[in-house]
């Protein structure tokens, strides 16, 4: 070739762009077909200027969409909320107001069985939702530029990071009052399985009533609401049974009498809130009663227990939770029962 | 007749209002028609050139300006249609190019197979030389060749080709470097 190769290559590559355009202009019939456009097709006019609006819109409508349906799906196919006074209701003709260790069911959540425990909705809702969001965020990355894949992602971290949080949550945790009111002994000195919390010891007469005050505290982020104490569905013989809840919210801190306490009903506890609640349960069948002396311990067996296991909910979204108690409670057996 | 004076009224509005509208109307199809009918032996040969083949150039100057037509309210400034409407069309050839792509998948081996084995070029021969450009040309990736012909056919300067192409100047030079060293590869220039 002629010439600097560059030019050269230049040259060549100028001639044949040139080649392939055509000699003539656009033909006769195409610009014919090109100038009745206007009348073929509708312009959008003004009403373009709010698609983006309407993208952004519809886009935002979908994702609430598909998450209030992954809600609503995820929520029926988990294990249903414990509900609260599943364990009976008071009886119409008594006067709730006042303490009465006599009536059973308010406050008590019974699962369906023993074990596995109750719905964990908190947990798996949060992660269903984040996963199902997760997808749609996913299918929105794909289909967008840089923006919205940084978006996308960004939204993946917010929705992980809230299902972490809410999954996460910590319940409610022991208060700082605890104190036996009724059918308890705290004769504890020294604890008969050696060292570790003080005891105390059931003294109620077979199947009398046993009263625990003490108080819960909220201690995360988010208002929880308050379902009850969970009992499962044991044998009479078994300790503790618990029968009835009763509570006090505005203690401000202090215990107050069990005549002031109210029967049980669901409610909010406010972020580091406390709410005072009187346990009330039933002896064993095999409770050794009032004539248990400490002296006895050595002889005797024990039916021995430290955590409650109270139901509530955040965000609608229900759990269970184990309030360890800073004592054990220890039922005296009756040999001679246990062994009948 | 005060009601029948007012119903009157109304009626006379109504029709100003639909007789400015038809107006308008009429005005934005003049207006469309005015501007496209003179830049469309260009947007034409700039399709051809770039697609390699007549009919199909039609066709995706046809789609540019149904395009056009329906984005109409887009074009704020009637001076800069030239610009905009070139924009159109190249998104349409390139659109074209993408799916003629996807189409054409099972001709790659035999084009393959052509850029192994390249046809020794009679160095007197310029048809020659233009055919093996053609063919290397032909395999280029429908941004490059986009960008190929804007710089050496419709003559324009780099920071134009990026704006009409609608990348940043830095990734029109890229490509175009690119492509250009394909194509000497081609040729078998590098070599030399």
């Amino acid at each position: 070739m002629s010439g600097t190769p560059g030019q050269s290559f230049e040259g060549a590559l100028r001639g044949m762009l040139e080649a392939r355009r055509p000699l003539d202009g656009a033909p006769a019939e195409l610009r014919e077909q090109i100038l009745l456009i206007p009348e073929q097709v509708r312009a959008d006019g003004a009403h373009r200027s709010l698609r983006p609006t309407a993208r952004i819109l519809g886009a935002a409508a979908g994702l609430a969409a598909a998450a209030a349906i992954a809600f609503l799906m995820v929520g029926a196919l988990a294990i249903r909320p414990v509900a609260p006074d599943v364990g009976g209701s008071p009886p119409p003709d008594v006067p709730l107001a006042t303490f009465d260790p006599a009536i059973e069911g308010p406050g008590i959540v019974t699962p369906p069985d023993d074990y596995p425990p109750p719905s964990e909705s908190l947990t798996v809702v949060p992660w269903a939702i984040a996963g199902v969001g997760g997808v749609l965020l996913a299918v929105v990355a794909l289909t967008g530029g840089r923006v919205r894949r940084i978006a996308a992602v960004a939204g993946v971290a917010v929705l992980a990071t809230a299902a972490h949080a809410l999954s996460s949550h910590p319940g409610f945790e022991m208060g700082n009052s605890i104190g036996p009111r009724m059918g308890l002994d705290v004769r504890v000195e020294p604890p008969p399985a050696g060292e570790g919390p003080d005891v105390w010891y059931l003294t109620a007469e077979p199947g009398g009533p046993v009263v625990l005050a003490f108080d819960v505290r909220n201690p995360g982020p988010l208002p929880i609401r308050l379902l009850g104490v969970v009992q499962g569905k044991g044998p009479v013989s078994s300790f503790p049974r618990w029968t009835a809840v009763w509570l006090h919210e505005d203690a401000n801190g202090g215990m107050p009498g069990e005549e002031e306490a109210m029967p049980f009903r669901p409610l909010e506890v406010p972020p580091d809130g406390h709410v005072v609640l009187y346990l009330v349960g039933r002896a064993g069948s095999c409770a050794f009663g009032p004539s248990f002396r400490l002296d006895d311990a050595g002889t005797g067996a024990f039916a021995s227990s430290r955590h409650v296991r109270i139901a509530y909910a955040v965000l609608g979204l229900s759990s269970v939770g184990e309030v360890e108690l800073p004592v054990t409670l220890a039922q005296p057996q009756s040999e001679e029962c246990l062994g009948a | 007749m005060r009601a029948e004076l007012v119903v009157d009224r109304i009626d006379q509005e109504r029709g100003r209002d639909r007789a400015m509208s038809a107006a308008a109307a009429d005005a934005r199809v003049a207006a469309f028609r005015g501007l496209v009918g003179p830049g469309l032996d260009h947007a034409y040969g700039l399709a051809a050139v770039i697609l390699g083949d007549r009919y199909e150039a039609e066709d995706a100057v046809h789609d540019a300006a149904e395009v056009a037509w329906r984005r109409w309210s887009d074009l704020r400034d009637q001076s800069r249609f030239e610009a905009w409407f070139g924009k159109i069309v190249v998104n349409a050839c390139r659109d074209r190019l993408r799916r003629r792509r996807r189409r054409r998948i099972m001709e790659i081996p035999r084009l393959a197979l052509d850029s192994e084995h390249p046809t020794a070029p009679d160095e007197t021969d310029a048809s020659a030389l233009r055919d093996l450009l053609r063919r290397a040309f032909e395999r280029l990736s429908p941004e490059e060749r986009i960008v190929v012909v804007l710089r050496y056919e419709a003559d324009l300067t780099v920071p134009r080709v990026a704006e009409l192409v609608g990348i940043p100047e830095g990734t029109a030079k890229s490509r175009l470097h690119h492509a250009l060293r394909k194509l000497r590869a081609a040729i078998g220039e590098e070599e030399r």
